[in-house]
């Protein structure tokens, strides 16, 4: 008797018992997701309408330089649109991160292979190699390429020495060339280790079977491998060819004055000419245009993953 | 290695001749010599790091053999690339291609080479698995018998004179694994090529394959069809890893006819001269092991048996534990000389089971006993790793 009441007990508690953690469950998604939603608010919504607010202020009549108020003078866009003269740098922004991805992919992609399937034990010292560079500033690792690329550097006497420059003519910095160079160089870890974690996924056994079923070498690699690392290919040419289109750094460092990227423009219209409004504009410009950029790339390269 | 036979194309038997794989001071697989004939179901059997999967990764050609060679027909294969030889493989954990529909692994060694008639080959290999309905998914959509079955299509498609299949069943569980095994020997049937089994499971082994090798420590300890095997163990390692087995140390006492007379501390015991195993000597005071298996054994209690049988092979003792499981009762019995012997009865009655510490008498059919070598160890290959091979 005492076991069966006992069991009884037992029972209705649970039925008591569980209709509460059910209704706490309702809401601890929700919570669980708090702490990014506030991430993505603060550090991306605000900053964002932040600046759309300000692409469309004007400045103060009889104010001072860099005094603007707020209105909603869409005619900054207008603007900024028709005059030819951002098109270049738009243009070369372009161009130069687009040379920079792809010398990334075929840099970071034999290197990302290496680390993932021929680095045996010293796997982890190579992810380090690669990690290494972000222990100095940005800034001082772009002037450092100005030696290494510079006339009476190692890099323009080994082209002489091969006979690639005569002297007294060519050299590398300042050039469209040493800005690509340096873009490539900056971002070549976030080519790299996406590269590397997808390639690390995959299973040795099926390089084996791709060898069984007369896919040996290379082909297996084109039919195996390769497919199933481009969700990391996809992932690293997207974070090198984002920052590169809106870096400033490489160009101002690396390049004169034919080399400036609309991500200089920028910093010149905020900066110099304090015309934050400009400043604004251009910059949704650029986003707007790698957002385009963007979608279509993803679209060809059709990964399920990421769309 | 400038041989006028196209190796893509040997066919006939599969031959090793002295084998060897070494690993720096680890020899994997020793002198390994083997035959297995054309169209056959042959199953390489042992415990984890035995060289069964060694083995099968040179015929395969993933792995390079220090010595020895490797022929099917009269190609010889030692050296040929994986993808020359007339050799596929069903992986362990099938490596089907994930970014691939069901139709394109299959399709995949085709395309490679060039075949002209993939659909009508792709989709009878999806027929003969019973899967042509899912040929548009992907692998990871489908079920580990599915995938199983999958794996197997794609490497049936090429038309191999070898197929080798690495613990081809190992991540299915129990009841799925008995309906593949069923499924692989009546493709095997259909298709007759010859299927090379590697496995640790002694059942899987047995219920499939026409030929089983047992391998221990990098050799064949013996080779022969799963009912010779069963019945006529030649070593311990074979009669404990098959199955169970009781051993029992006894001393040769003389012949009778065409039997052995034997002895130990329980009595007397006759075994056909014919049971005993290859190269044993039986020689009047020699040390052997006598076996039975346990479910040969006939178990009655002591107080309802007759007189001792006449014939010898009976021993006497006491229930020691008694596990029910269902299709039959497993036994432990303590006999008088401290030998512990297990018995399997059947469950023909109901409630008929003996309860630990009731004596008994045991006794056998001379004929269902066999003698091995005195020197072998009683245990070996009795509580061998169960898991997978590496």
């Amino acid at each position: 008797m005492s076991i069966a009441a006992a069991l009884g007990d037992v029972q209705r508690d649970n039925l008591q018992g569980s209709p509460q953690p059910q209704r706490r469950g309702r809401f601890v998604p929700y919570l669980l997701m708090l702490p990014g939603l506030l991430w993505l608010g603060v550090f991306f919504l605000v900053p964002l309408v932040t600046l759309f607010m300000m692409s469309l202020q004007t400045a103060v009549p009889g104010g001072e330089i860099g005094e603007y108020e707020q209105t909603f003078h869409f005619a900054n866009y207008v603007e900024v649109l028709t005059d030819p003269s951002y098109y270049t740098p738009l243009f070369r922004s372009f161009v130069y991160a687009a040379c920079a991805t792809v010398l990334a992919l075929l840099i970071g992609y034999p290197l990302a292979y290496f680390i993932a399937f021929k680095s045996g034990r010293f796997r982890n010292l190579f992810l380090i190699m690669v990690i290494a560079p972000f222990f100095v500033s940005f800034i001082l690792r772009t002037i450092a390429w100005r030696q290494i690329l510079a006339d009476e550097g190692p890099v323009v006497a080994a082209m002489k020495w091969v006979g690639f420059f005569s002297d007294g003519i060519g050299g590398i910095y300042p050039s469209a060339l040493a800005v690509v160079l340096g873009l490539t160089y900056n971002f070549l870890p976030f080519m790299t280790l996406p590269i590397y974690a997808s390639l690390e996924r995959v299973d040795p056994k099926l390089v084996e079977a791709a060898g069984d079923l007369y896919a040996p070498g290379f082909t297996g690699f084109r039919k195996v491998t390769l497919p199933l690392s481009m969700p990391g290919v996809v992932a690293g040419t997207l974070l090198t060819f984002i920052p590169a289109a809106g870096d400033y750094v490489n160009a101002a460092l690396l390049g004169n004055s034919k080399n400036t990227m609309i991500g200089n423009r920028i910093d010149y219209a905020f900066l110099n000419t304090n015309d934050y409004p400009t400043a604004a504009v251009l910059s949704f410009v650029l986003m707007a245009c790698i957002l385009a950029v963007v979608l279509v790339y993803v679209r060809r390269v059709g990964t399920e993953d990421l769309l | 290695m400038a041989r006028s036979i196209d190796v893509t194309q040997a066919d006939g038997d599969l031959t090793l001749t002295n084998l060897t794989k070494r690993f720096g001071d680890f020899t994997a697989v020793d002198n390994l010599v083997l035959t297995v004939p054309q169209g056959s179901f042959f199953a390489l059997l042992g415990p984890s790091g035995c060289g069964k999967t060694t083995t099968l990764r040179m015929v395969a050609g993933l792995e390079e053999p220090t010595a020895g060679s490797i022929a099917i027909g009269d190609a010889d294969i030692t050296y040929s690339r994986p993808y020359q030889r007339p050799v596929n493989t069903v992986f362990q954990n099938y490596a089907l291609f994930p970014h691939l529909d069901i139709y394109e692994n299959v399709a995949f060694g085709l395309r490679r080479r060039k075949d002209a008639e993939v659909d009508r080959k792709v989709k009878e290999a999806l027929e003969l698995v019973e899967l042509h309905h899912v040929m548009r998914r992907k692998p990871g959509q489908l079920s580990g018998g599915q995938q199983q079955r999958i794996a197997l299509a794609r490497a049936i498609v090429n038309r191999p004179a070898v197929l080798l299949l690495d613990e081809p069943l190992g991540a299915l569980d129990l009841k799925l694994r008995r309906q593949m095994q069923l499924e692989l020997k009546r493709i095997q049937t259909e298709v007759g090529i010859t299927f090379i089994h590697v496995t640790h499971d002694q059942e899987e082994a047995m219920t499939m394959a026409d030929t089983v090798a047992v391998m221990n420590a990098g050799v064949i300890e013996q080779m022969g069809s799963p009912i010779d095997l069963y019945e006529s163990p030649n070593t311990a390692f074979v009669a404990n890893f098959l199955g169970q087995s009781n051993l029992l140390p006894a001393t040769v006492t003389g012949t009778d006819g065409d039997d052995m007379l034997l002895s130990d501390a329980d009595g007397a015991f006759r075994v056909p001269r014919a049971r005993v195993a290859p190269g044993v000597d039986v020689s009047a005071g020699r040390r052997v092991l006598v076996g039975v298996r346990p479910e040969k054994i006939h178990a009655e209690l002591l107080t309802m048996a007759g007189d001792a049988p006449s014939h010898g092979n009976f021993v006497e003792g006491t229930v020691a534990s008694a596990l029910f499981t269902g299709v039959s009762t497993q036994y432990e019995v303590a006999t008088r000389g401290g030998d512990v012997i297990g018995v399997f009865v059947q469950n023909l009655r109901p409630g008929a089971v003996f309860d630990p510490g009731t004596a008994v008498r045991l006794s056998w059919d001379a004929g269902f006993a066999f003698i091995l070598d005195g020197s072998e160890d009683p245990n070996a290959g009795a509580h061998v790793d169960d898991e997978a091979a590496g």
